[in-house]
C-alpha cells in the first residue's frame, strides 16, 4: 500500500512536471525607453576608439565556426596597433560582433567574460573542446525531462537553453552585459519563422515586444540562434506588444512610404510593426537558427553601414566625423562537402533534402551579402574620387572658383573575408569544407580551425594593407 | 547613398529621423528615402522640421534644404 502511495505520488510529480514546464518568459516591460537596456550607445568604450570602427562577424557551423571564430580572436588578441599615437591590441578595438548559431558561443562568451576566452580552463574546456551532443543527448534521454517535453510550452530547445546557461554562460542575463557596460555590443542572431527575418537579441529588438532583454539569459539567446531546423524545436519569445507605451521610431514611420524607393528600407519598417501593429496578433514568436535568415552575422552590419536607421549605424558616425576607418571581418564557416546527389537517378532521401535546404541555398545568398558589402565601401570611394576628380578639373580651369559643396567626410573601409575558399592547397580545403557542422569535433580538428582562421586573416589584402597602415606587430 | 545639405545660419547638429546624424552646412550621407529632418534642441527655428524624399543625388550635388531660418 505505501509502495503503491509512493508512486502514485511519483506519478503525480512528474505530471505535474510536465503540466507546470514551459519556457523561461522573456519579462515585460514596465515603460518603453529608449535610452534603457541592452544598446549600443549604453556601451562604453575606455580603450577603444570611434574612429577606427571594427565588425566582426561569425558565421553558423557549429563547433567549426566557434573555433574559427576563436582563431581569429586569438589572433586579433595579439596583434598590437598603434592609432592615433596611441598602441593597443587590434581586439581593443572591436566595436561591434555580430554572430549567427556556433559562432554565437565565441561571441556571447567573449561579451561576457573578456578575457576568460583565452583561459583554457574557460571557453575551450566549457566548450570548444566538448562533446556538446552527448550532454544534449543525455538531457534528452533524462526520463524527468520526457515528461516535461510533454508540456506544448516546453520544446527540446529549452533542454538546449539549459545546459548552454549551467554549464558555458554561468546563468548569466543580458543585465550582466549591461553592468559589464563596454563594447564591444554583441548581437547575437536568431531567426523569426514568420517573417523569415532576422531576430536580434538586443533591447531595440524587443522595444517592438514591450519585453525587458535585461531578464533573458544569454545561454538562451545563443540557443535561439544556434536553434538548427527540425533537430531542436522553435524557441518561443512573449509578445507583450501595446502595453508600454511604445512609441514608432521616426524611421518606421518614414521607411514605411519608402516601398518603390528603397523597398529594402521599407521592409525592415514592415517587420519592425509585424510585432505590434496588430497587438494580440503576435502573442508568441517563434525562433530558430540565426542561419537560416543570414548564415554569417553580415545583415545586421550591412543595414548599419548603409542606412541612418538602425540604433546603431555607421552614415551618421561618419557625418559626425567620428570615424575615420571602418573594417569588417567576416568569419565564414561555410561547407562545402561532396556528395553524391547527381551520381544517379535516385533523389536524396528526406534528411538529406532537409540539410541542403536549410544551408547550401543560404550559402549562395551570403556571397551576395559580402558583395553587398564590398560595392558599399566601393560606392562611397567612388564618389569621394569624383568630388575630387571635379575640384581638381575646377582648379586647373578657374583657381578661383569654389566647389558648391564640401565633399563627404573622408572614410576608408576595409573588408576581410575569413573562409575556407581561401586555402590554397585543394585537398586542404576540401578537408575543412568537409568537416561536419556538429557540436563535437575532434581536438585535432580543433586545433586546425583554431590555426587556420588566423592564417587566412595573415592572407586577406585588405588586412594586410590595414596592418601596413596601423604599424601591426 | 545619397547625400543633403542642410543650409542654416550657423552650426548646428542635425537629426534625421530623430537621430543627431551630423552638421548643418556640411555634406551628410543619408539612406534614400523618406526622411525627417531638424535641427533638434533649442527649437529656436522654423519650421520645426522638414519632410522630405531623398533620392537621385550625388556628392557633387546634394540635396539642400535651406528651409530653415532662426526665429
Amino acid at each position: 500500500m505505501k509502495n503503491l502511495s509512493l508512486r502514485v505520488l511519483a506519478l503525480a510529480g512528474l505530471l505535474c512536471a510536465a503540466a507546470c514546464a514551459t519556457y523561461p518568459v522573456n519579462p515585460r516591460l514596465a515603460q518603453y525607453q529608449p535610452g534603457y537596456g541592452y544598446r549600443f550607445s549604453n556601451l562604453q568604450a575606455p580603450d577603444n576608439s570611434d574612429s577606427l570602427f571594427v565588425i566582426l562577424t561569425f558565421s553558423g557551423g557549429g563547433t567549426r565556426a566557434a573555433a574559427l571564430s576563436y582563431g581569429v580572436m586569438e589572433r586579433l588578441r595579439e596583434t598590437r596597433i598603434h592609432w592615433e599615437g596611441k598602441e593597443r591590441r587590434l581586439l581593443d578595438e572591436v566595436d561591434v560582433i555580430s554572430s549567427v548559431s556556433g559562432g554565437s558561443f565565441t561571441a556571447a562568451y567573449y561579451g561576457l567574460f573578456g578575457e576568460e576566452l583565452f583561459d583554457p580552463a574557460k571557453f575551450a574546456r566549457e566548450f570548444l573542446y566538448r562533446d556538446i551532443e552527448r550532454d544534449l543527448i543525455a538531457a534528452a534521454l533524462n526520463p524527468i525531462n520526457w515528461f516535461r517535453l510533454g508540456s506544448p510550452s516546453f520544446g527540446r530547445i529549452e533542454l538546449a537553453a539549459e545546459l548552454y546557461d549551467s554549464a558555458i554562460f554561468r546563468e548569466k542575463t543580458f543585465a550582466d552585459l549591461i553592468q559589464r557596460g563596454r563594447r564591444p555590443f554583441v548581437v547575437l542572431n536568431a531567426t523569426d519563422i514568420t517573417m523569415g527575418s532576422q531576430f536580434s537579441f538586443v533591447q531595440d529588438q524587443f522595444d517592438l515586444l514591450c519585453s525587458d532583454l535585461s531578464g533573458v539569459t544569454v545561454g538562451r539567446a545563443v540557443a535561439a540562434s544556434s536553434n538548427f531546423p527540425v533537430a531542436f524545436s522553435p524557441l518561443i519569445v512573449s509578445n507583450y506588444a501595446g502595453s508600454c507605451a511604445f512609441k514608432e521610431p521616426a524611421w518606421i514611420t518614414n521607411a514605411s512610404r519608402d516601398l518603390l524607393a528603397n523597398p529594402p528600407r521599407y521592409n525592415r519598417a514592415r517587420i519592425a510593426r509585424s510585432y505590434y501593429v496588430e497587438p494580440g496578433q503576435r502573442r508568441y514568436i517563434h525562433l530558430l537558427d540565426g542561419g537560416v535568415a543570414d548564415n554569417i552575422g553580415l545583415r545586421g552590419p550591412l543595414a548599419a553601414l548603409q542606412s541612418n536607421d538602425p540604433a546603431w549605424n555607421l552614415p551618421n558616425k561618419i557625418n559626425l566625423g567620428e570615424v575615420k576607418k571602418i573594417v569588417v571581418i567576416i568569419v565564414d564557416a561555410r561547407t562545402d562537402p561532396k556528395t553524391d546527389i547527381d551520381s544517379r537517378p535516385s533523389g536524396p532521401g528526406l534528411r538529406t533534402i532537409l540539410d541542403t535546404i536549410a544551408t547550401v541555398p543560404m550559402s549562395n545568398y551570403s556571397f551576395d551579402t559580402v558583395q553587398q558589402l564590398f560595392e558599399t565601401f566601393r560606392e562611397w570611394n567612388r564618389d569621394r574620387q569624383v568630388y575630387r576628380a571635379c575640384q581638381s578639373i575646377l582648379k586647373e580651369s578657374c583657381a578661383a572658383a569654389r566647389m558648391p559643396s564640401e565633399p563627404p567626410e573622408p572614410v576608408e573601409g576595409y573588408t576581410i573575408y575569413v573562409g575556407f575558399d581561401q586555402i590554397h592547397d585543394p585537398a586542404k580545403r576540401q578537408e575543412f569544407f568537409n568537416l561536419p557542422t556538429t557540436f563535437s569535433l575532434l581536438g585535432e580538428e580543433i586545433d586546425e580551425l583554431r590555426k587556420i582562421g588566423p592564417a587566412i586573416l595573415d592572407q586577406s589584402n585588405d588586412y594586410r594593407k590595414l596592418c601596413a597602415e596601423l604599424k601591426c606587430s | 547613398m545619397e547625400y543633403v545639405k542642410i543650409a542654416y545660419l550657423m552650426e548646428r547638429k542635425v537629426r534625421i529621423d530623430g537621430q543627431v546624424a551630423g552638421f548643418t552646412n556640411r555634406t551628410l550621407m543619408v539612406e534614400r528615402g523618406h526622411h525627417k529632418f531638424d535641427l533638434g534642441d533649442p527649437a529656436d527655428y522654423d519650421p520645426g522640421f522638414v519632410e522630405t524624399d531623398v533620392q537621385d543625388t550625388t556628392g557633387l550635388s546634394p540635396l539642400v534644404i535651406d528651409a530653415f531660418r532662426p526665429c
